[in-house]
């Protein structure tokens, strides 16, 4: 019996000491070099390997290191819907060394009051991606026009059904503010595990109505069994030029699924400016192009300023929206 | 289907692809002969490294380690008479006799030639079956989603280990943990505590890793006999006569169709298959009076049962996302950490990585016959690896797996304390897989359930007006019984054909 006890004892503590070695090693990155960058890059990702998000950032990064001279390396941490990775982010040191994949949670995150940052914590790179949110209906369903829909859902309120992804998410909100704007009511049917169930549920006709991103049900709409009745966004979509905007229509509905990377608020201008360029100069890469085309990710570059403003409008555009929804933590 | 299939070889065709096949098949045979790891344990700790592979790759190592594994635990089950892994008790019946007439060779040749026509059968049946089963993915909606996981859950009574209660408080654990964290259709927060890393919930990666590894270490450690000795047979001649290959065709016959059609029933997993198959090949025999005593055809029937049941097994889990044993219901959290969410829609999204499957899967079994034939001498050692040894190493393949998966701390601390959770679990005689289990299917049945009454406003009725919906709900129902009327079987053709009932 003591034997086995002194055995439990020497596993146990074989055990403690992997822990206590996994939990050392802090970060020692101090020196500040004149130039840049002089070590290998790390990309924070807040989401699993295999996402949309992982997927762009590791595209970029392979095509941005020659540019950098140096080799990046992506870091998946994942939680709480991107709040782990992005919080680490934020608190990492401000040299350039720890670049975090962005995206619209990073909005989201702080106006919901899940993290103690704010998106100013954050300073852009460059924006790299925007997937508009789109109005969708079945292929044979009898809704021809936007029109059709909000006619149908006066007659009838609360018993259209619509399908949107998981509660506070952007595709959830687009459909809260196309309520607002059109004064519907519609019957919200809410798909937190991701776009595919929701499609399946609209190809099955067991829901009328999804404000989904296009890009994610354009094999669908090109073979006609789906049919998109508006786009959110300022322009027509270069893959659906038949597709009207919701502007076009009426209804001035801007909402997109977008990407992009960021450094610490801290961080020196011109080792901003280092990274903005090498990843622009990838952006343009035939190969990174082609990637992005082929999953359907709708390709946007635009200036770190611009995607910094650009941020700070959707806080102010979202923060009433989440808060009508009882999504803000008080 | 031919472009399926061409779909498939396509994914299969890779260096990596194959290599990682290999691996699977290799490290199947190797864990299940070494003295305390198992399938379930290996595929748990497997799935940290495969993050960075193609859901094929991942898939198919994660498929190949049981696959070799169902063969592998013949090894030691011939020739030290202990089981290495619970569906070869069977196999000790007739094996280790076979060995002490100094016939452990040609018992091991019998023994790897039955698993892969065998597991080569299951696949066939898993090729055929599962597809048009997928093809009702359209009739989906959120009740009938409900309506599986609930069956799924029903699935529970039958992972028992003695007391179906204490079964069901493991799995009640299981669905309290899956509470935890966001709620998926109102966004508010569920015992959190105020923590951003609970959010997301309780990882169940960390959890299966706890439960099904760190947990099982401890509690052998508790078990741990030091004076046991085993006594390990001489592998001598390994070849068989053209009569010993003949006498093998009926048992194994038997044994392919029995296991695959165990293996479909969700709630039956590889042991009752290789049972079942060894009662039913005593029914039919000549000689039903050898078996017991050392009959190529028991030891025939049952391996191929404990073989054929794999590809049985994955016809549920594929094409339902319900697992029929605790091995499969690990495999179900590979796939759905791949982004794969198991079930109807899984055909149609991933073709390519369905038939990739099925196609690695035939690879994987012709791999365990040169494996089984040309490196039993070599395996039969590896059941003499001192425990005090492993166990070191798999409590720190626990540790560096989970933080690796995330890169934080947050996993490797939940395995921790679900290592010591489940150790607990296990001494009180409550089974840890029906705990796995409510972690993977909570959040489905609690999802589907709220988007049900969602679009019925409430009215409870969606569930019983549905065809697909109550048709699912009686079978979850009948599954929910099925282990008293199992045993009830089992006892009465036991006592047909004479042989103690094996557990």
């Amino acid at each position: 019996m003591t034997k086995k006890k002194a055995l439990f004892l020497e596993v146990a503590l074989i055990a403690i000491l992997l822990l206590a070695a996994g939990c050392g090693g802090g970060t020692e990155k101090k020196t500040t070099a004149p130039k840049f960058p002089t070590k290998p890059i790390s990309v924070i990702v807040p989401y699993g390997a295999g996402g949309g998000t992982d997927a762009i950032a590791r595209s970029m990064s392979k095509a941005a290191e020659p540019f950098l001279g140096q080799p990046i390396t992506i870091n998946n941490k994942v939680g709480a819907n991107g709040a782990v990775g992005m919080t680490d982010g934020v608190n990492a040191p401000a040299d350039g060394y720890t670049v975090t994949a962005v995206a619209i949670e990073t909005v989201l995150h702080p106006i919901m009051g899940n993290v103690k940052w704010k998106v100013g914590d954050y300073k852009s790179i460059l924006m790299t991606n925007s997937d508009p949110v789109s109005v969708a209906v079945r292929g044979d369903s009898p809704y021809k026009t936007l029109d059709d829909v909000i006619k149908a859902a006066k007659a009838n309120p609360d018993t259209l059904k619509l399908a949107t992804l998981a509660p506070g998410a952007i595709t959830h909100l687009s459909a809260l503010a196309f309520q607002d704007k059109t004064g519907t009511k519609f019957n919200m049917v809410p798909f937190p595990t991701g776009g595919a169930a929701a499609i399946t549920d609209l190809l099955g006709g067991h829901v009328d109505v999804a404000c989904i991103t296009a890009a994610e049900m354009s094999q669908h709409v090109k073979v006609g069994k789906i049919r998109l009745l508006a786009i959110m966004d300022g322009n027509r979509m270069k893959g659906f030029p038949n597709v009207p905007t919701a502007k076009e229509q009426g209804f001035d509905l801007a909402f997109s699924v977008w990407r992009g990377m960021a450094v610490p608020a801290k961080t020196p201008d011109e080792i901003v400016k280092i990274l903005h360029d090498a990843f622009k100069k990838a952006m343009e890469d035939p190969k990174f192009v082609e990637f992005m085309e082929k999953g359907d990710y709708g390709i946007r570059y635009d200036t770190g300023a611009n995607f910094q403003k650009f941020m700070e409008n959707e806080t102010l555009l979202l923060q009433p929206l989440l808060d009508k929804a009882g999504l803000i933590k008080k | 289907m031919i472009d399926n299939i061409l779909l498939g070889l396509q994914a299969i065709s890779s260096f990596s692809v194959q290599i990682m096949i290999l691996v699977g098949a290799l490290v199947g045979v190797l864990v299940s002969c070494l003295p305390g790891l198992g399938p379930t344990m290996t595929v748990a700790l497997l799935i940290p490294f495969t993050f960075g592979m193609s859901p094929t790759s991942a898939l198919l190592l994660l498929s190949g380690v049981y696959v070799g594994a169902m063969f592998g635990g013949a090894i030691p089950a011939i020739l030290l008479s202990t089981p290495g892994t619970p569906a070869a008790v069977c196999t000790t019946f007739d094996g280790y006799p076979m060995a002490q007439r100094g016939q452990a060779g040609k018992a091991i040749s019998i023994a790897c030639i039955a698993s892969v026509v065998a597991g080569l059968f299951g696949t066939v049946v898993l090729m055929t079956i599962a597809p048009p089963l997928a093809d009702f993915a359209l009739r989906f909606s959120a009740p009938e989603y409900f309506a599986v996981a609930l069956f799924g859950l029903a699935v529970i009574s039958s992972l028992a280990e003695g007391s179906v209660l204490k079964a069901f408080a493991s799995g009640c654990i299981g669905l309290l943990l899956a509470v935890v964290g966001m709620d998926p259709m109102m966004g508010a927060d569920r015992f959190t505590f105020g923590s951003t890393e609970l959010l997301g919930g309780v990882s169940f990666l960390a959890v299966m890793i706890g439960t099904a590894a760190m947990a099982e270490v401890f509690y052998q450690i508790d078990t741990y006999n030091r004076h046991e000795k085993l006594v390990l047979l001489e592998i001598t001649d390994m070849s068989l006569t053209k009569e010993e290959c003949k006498r093998m065709i009926k048992p194994t016959i038997i044994g392919c169709i029995f296991g695959v059609f165990i293996g479909i029933m969700p709630a039956a997993g590889a042991n009752i298959a290789s049972f079942v198959s060894y009662a039913q090949a005593k029914l039919w025999s000549k000689h039903p009076e050898e078996f017991g005593k050392g009959s190529i055809e028991g030891l025939t029937a049952s391996e191929a049962g404990n073989n054929s049941v794999v590809g049985g097994d994955l016809v549920p889990m594929l094409t339902l996302g319900i697992p029929g044993d605790p091995c499969t219901a690990v495999m179900m959290g590979a796939l759905i950490l791949q982004g794969l969410r198991p079930g109807p829609l899984l055909f149609q999204e991933h073709p390519d990585i369905m038939y990739g499957l099925f196609l690695g899967l035939f690879i994987s079994n012709l791999w365990v016959l040169p494996i089984g034939l040309l490196g039993a001498k070599f395996f039969a050692k590896m059941t003499f690896v001192p425990k005090h040894i492993l166990w070191p190493v798999i409590l720190g393949l626990c540790m560096t797996g989970s933080f690796a998966s995330e890169g934080t701390m947050a996993p490797a601390i939940t395995v921790a304390l679900f290592g010591c959770i489940g150790y607990f679990m296990k001494k009180g005689g409550y089974p840890v897989a029906p705990l796995i289990l409510g972690v993977l299917l909570g959040p489905i049945a609690e999802e589907n359930l709220r988007r049900s009454l969602l679009v019925s406003k409430m009215d409870i009725s969606i569930f019983f007006t549905r065809p697909i919906t109550l048709v699912l709900l009686i079978i979850a129902a009948i599954t929910l019984v099925m282990p008293w009327v199992q045993e009830w079987y089992q006892t009465r053709l036991a006592q047909k054909a004479g042989v103690d009932k094996c557990d």
